[in-house]
């Protein structure tokens, strides 16, 4: 006789109270996430609690887990079995976005996830910085400018750390599409110096300024 | 990866390099098709200096073809047959659906193949001028759908590099082919030698790729400043235009986009415009018009001709094309007088310079004075 192991047997073992009643709180309880993400989290449950469950809650847990191991096999893996059914959910998509991207390097997969993750949820300024790098790695500079300002600006509305780290993301990479694409090494320079004041041990950003000012003054 | 790479024996110019980094192994699919469009798009002397393409068109081309593939061997695994079938020109469709299947050569082979569910281009023009409007016949919706297809073969899309379509499916040229060497080699000198290590083979593509747009982008003083970029754009524009003529294929002037309801002196540009010029400039001439109506509403009594003739006038001073207000006159019976009095509304009202990105096909042409 042969008995099936639960998918989902880890997660029963790690969350043994959980159950019909309590699992919206277990899995908000759990998100490690920017404030406005988990704000998202809660209404999402809130609109859709009767598609989903506690059979949904141990599937997210899942996926919790695998992205806080950094697992991005696994992360896949667990959305195509056990959430691809389920209505759309930013938090899922941006993850899978940035494993299309920064794993795989498949820019149209991880394009499509995070634009279905700006549809749910429009304002991220994570959106907007990996669909900047696309667009820049797509030679769309124009576009890929858009999407960085508009994370810097989005930035403003994060805890302090992250704003720091995604609106200096989002500087650094203007400076290096207005310099390396644009060839406007003076804007550059400027955008590196407000990261700087930002950050200012931002080593990259240190090293690109100091190339951008040597060409300046060649 | 590190992969042996096929030497090239078969299109003239021969690949010298034979072992290259790349960042992932999938790359080495698309550098195989690039050299199968590269190969029938260089002329050879053999060949009169045609390149196998165009031999095709002659009387007789097909077997010329084949004495010439039995003295310069193909790559390995490439037959006769399959060459010939490559480099036989065919247009099936109004859209150039081919490009999705096609290597993208140089600007493109570091990327995922591209598919039709993320054109973005595609999906918003379908969108905004096929699902959303109504039509009174189906007809009607055909000759649109035509004419949205005409629009996305020659917008620069970001699906192939910010190439358009038709640049795509025309294919790379011997600049091209010589361009992907020095690449292979710069990316080899930049993370080959000795090998960088990357977190994964995403980052390993994103580093490559970034290195690629920066390094296409560079001004070569060599080519009067000009990107790597713009050259190959350019040669796959000749090669376009080569193969649109040998195909008797002249792209139309589409409008419904500029101006849906053309009044006179939009015609009137249309009507004198169209068999002498290529439809990107008549549309350029029709948009000039459109943004001049916008802001300058004193139109005054002057005859539709008397501005037809200054904007077909301004058009050839934006892309410095040569030409002068008497032949411009001559052409639309008005006086050499009328039209520099109306170019000088136009050329103030919209503050037009010369090259000007909003109505210049800056290099796209190989009418421009360059």
């Amino acid at each position: 006789m042969y008995f099936m192991r639960s998918p989902f047997a880890d997660i029963e073992r790690l969350y043994p109270e959980l159950n019909e009643h309590n699992w919206p709180d277990m899995v908000l309880e759990d998100i490690i996430a920017a404030p406005c993400l988990k704000e998202y989290c809660r209404d999402y449950i809130r609109r859709h609690k009767d598609q989903l469950g506690l059979k949904w809650a141990k599937a997210f847990l899942t996926f919790l887990i695998h992205v806080g191991q950094d697992d991005a096999e696994q992360v896949v893996e667990t959305y195509r079995a056990h959430l691809k059914s389920y209505p759309p959910n930013a938090f899922v998509l941006l993850h899978l976005g940035h494993y299309a991207l920064y794993e795989y390097g498949d820019l149209f997969e991880a394009r499509r996830c995070l634009k279905q993750a700006q549809q749910e949820i429009s304002e991220h300024p994570k959106i907007s910085n990996d669909l900047g790098l696309i667009s820049m790695l797509l030679g769309d500079w124009q576009v890929a400018l858009e999407h960085y300002e508009r994370a810097e600006t989005l930035a403003d509305e994060e805890t302090p750390e992250l704003s720091i780290r995604y609106k200096t993301q989002a500087l650094f990479n203007q400076a290096v599409i207005r310099a390396n694409y644009l060839h406007a090494y003076e804007d550059a320079i400027k955008l590196l110096e407000k990261a700087l004041k930002l950050r200012p041990d931002y080593r990259m950003a240190q090293n690109l300024l100091e190339e951008f000012r040597k060409r300046v003054q060649l | 990866v590190r992969e042996e790479f096929p030497q090239d024996k078969g299109n003239g110019r021969g690949f010298q390099i034979k072992e290259v980094w790349l960042p992932s192994r999938r790359v080495l699919g698309k550098i195989t098709k690039f050299l199968d469009e590269l190969a029938v798009n260089v002329p050879h002397k053999e060949l009169g200096n045609q390149a196998p393409f165009e031999v095709l068109f002659e009387p007789e081309g097909e077997q010329k073809l084949r004495r010439f593939l039995q003295e310069n061997p193909l790559r390995p695994g490439k037959t006769a047959e399959a060459f010939i079938e490559d480099a036989r020109l065919r247009r099936g469709h109004v859209r150039y659906v081919e490009a999705y299947e096609k290597s993208g050569g140089l600007l493109n082979f570091l990327l995922p193949d591209p598919r039709e569910e993320d054109d973005e281009v595609w999906r918003n023009l379908y969108e905004r001028y096929v699902a959303e409007e109504s039509f009174s016949s189906e007809e009607e919706k055909q000759r649109r759908l035509e004419e949205v297809s005409v629009l996305w073969n020659y917008t620069p899309n970001p699906l192939f590099s910010m190439l358009t379509p038709a640049q795509v499916w025309a294919g790379p040229g011997p600049i091209e082919g010589e361009l992907l060497t020095q690449f292979l080699e710069a990316l080899n000198d930049k993370f080959g030698r000795p090998q960088v290590p990357f977190r994964s083979e995403g980052d390993a593509i994103i580093q490559s790729i970034l290195f690629l747009r920066a390094w296409q982008n560079e001004p070569m003083p060599k080519v009067f400043f000009l990107s790597r970029f713009l050259l190959l754009r350019e040669e796959r524009e000749k090669i376009l235009k080569r193969k649109e003529t040998l195909l008797g294929y002249r792209r139309p002037v589409v409008l419904f986009h500029i101006m849906p309801e053309l009044d006179e002196v939009a015609h009137l540009l249309v009507e004198n415009m169209a068999e002498e010029y290529e439809a990107d400039i008549v549309q350029q001439a029709v948009k000039l018009w459109r943004d001049f109506r916008q802001v300058f509403k004193r139109i005054g009594t002057s005859r539709a001709t008397s501005w037809a003739a200054a904007v077909e006038y301004a058009i050839n001073r934006v892309n410095s094309t040569e030409t002068t207000q008497a032949a411009i006159a001559q052409k639309y019976r008005v006086s050499p007088a009328t039209v520099s009095a109306r170019f000088n509304d136009l050329e103030k009202a919209l503050d037009l310079r010369p090259l000007d990105k909003r109505y210049s096909s800056l290099l796209l042409s190989s009418r421009n004075s360059w």
